[in-house]
């Protein structure tokens, strides 16, 4: 892997479902302001704290449902392809576990944050994403025993 | 004016039918609910399947109180504004969420300034009473941990990993 030098400008795309998780990455997306931001989220969501980022929309995805995941799977594909981006970061939950994959086989590196709420336990996609994750973060210290899996504090 | 936000993914019928029944009681309050899909149908209260982000800004400004299923969104956005908010967790028993996870979130929440915890439904009167004895803060920048920022930006850098 080579190392990014300093002020070397980077794409990073920050992927999140809305809500919460985007509550959550909006907070933490001043570590990425010399870089080249990609915003994509699930909802239709203004761009309050996202500033100087572009934003792209993608379908919804959950465990539930095939098609939508497909589609969301789909156009993740299609940006990441398209905008090839270096790193590739996400607070979850489905989305940001197909982007952590499809970044992947792409060649970016990969960060999951997992989100606050998950307290006890690393969240579903949390756990799938682990495997295909460079740096993986949990907010919870007593989270982070397992190897691997890093605490830096968290957004309450 | 009291704004109830139960997430806009799966309806949350339990804490609607509690809330009407309440607003039922409490014709003198003015209730807003963002309901998503909720098939239930409140008679007493105003409900939104769902509002555009602009939108909801705006109505979460204006809101007096947050009733909310026990979701960091709700949570984080009630302390931008300074909102007090009452939270209900959704249960998996219920079939209104995946996992219980939000029962462990309304835990590490409970006593936090500014935050009730409704565990119980039948208890939804007193956790009405605290929630409206509890005024407007000032609101506060919600911002993440230093130590998380400078982590993600030591790995996005220099591909350093936190100690």
């Amino acid at each position: 892997m080579i190392q990014p030098m300093k002020n070397h400008r980077l794409r990073v795309m920050c992927v999140s479902s809305s809500g919460g998780h985007l509550v959550q990455l909006k907070l933490v997306l001043p570590a990425f302001a010399e870089h080249d931001l990609v915003l994509v989220s699930t909802g239709e969501e203004d761009i309050e704290g996202a500033a100087g980022a572009t934003l792209y929309q993608i379908p919804e995805a959950s465990r539930w449902s095939r098609i939508q995941t497909m589609l969301c799977a789909w156009k993740l594909l299609w940006l990441i392809w398209r905008l090839r981006p270096s790193v590739i970061v996400s607070t979850g939950a489905a989305p940001g576990f197909l982007a952590v994959r499809i970044g992947r086989f792409f060649g970016a590196r990969t960060v999951w944050l997992d989100s606050v709420a998950n307290v006890e336990v690393i969240s579903l996609a949390g756990q799938l994403a682990q495997p295909h994750c460079d740096l993986f973060l949990t907010q919870w210290p007593a989270l982070a025993v397992e190897d691997g899996i890093h605490c830096a504090g968290g957004v309450l | 004016m009291i704004f109830t936000i139960t997430g806009t993914q799966f309806p949350f019928e339990r804490l609607a039918r509690s809330l009407d029944e309440w607003c039922r009681r409490h014709p003198e309050q003015e209730v807003i609910g963002q309901m998503g899909k909720d098939t239930f149908g409140p008679q007493h209260f105003i409900a939104v399947e769902s509002y555009p982000p602009l939108e909801f800004d705006r109505v979460f400004r204006s809101a007096s109180h947050i009733i909310a299923h026990a979701g960091m969104g709700s949570v984080l956005t009630a302390r931008r504004f300074g909102t007090p908010i009452m939270i209900v967790p959704r249960l998996v028993s219920f079939k209104e969420h995946r996992s219980d996870h939000q029962v462990a979130t309304a835990n590490v929440l409970r006593g936090r300034p500014g935050i009730v915890v409704c565990d119980d439904l039948a208890n939804f009167d007193e956790c009405m009473d605290q929630l409206l004895a509890m005024e407007r803060g000032p609101g506060t920048t919600n911002t993440a941990d230093p130590s998380l920022v400078t982590a993600l930006q030591r790995f996005v850098d220099f591909g350093e990993f936190p100690d």
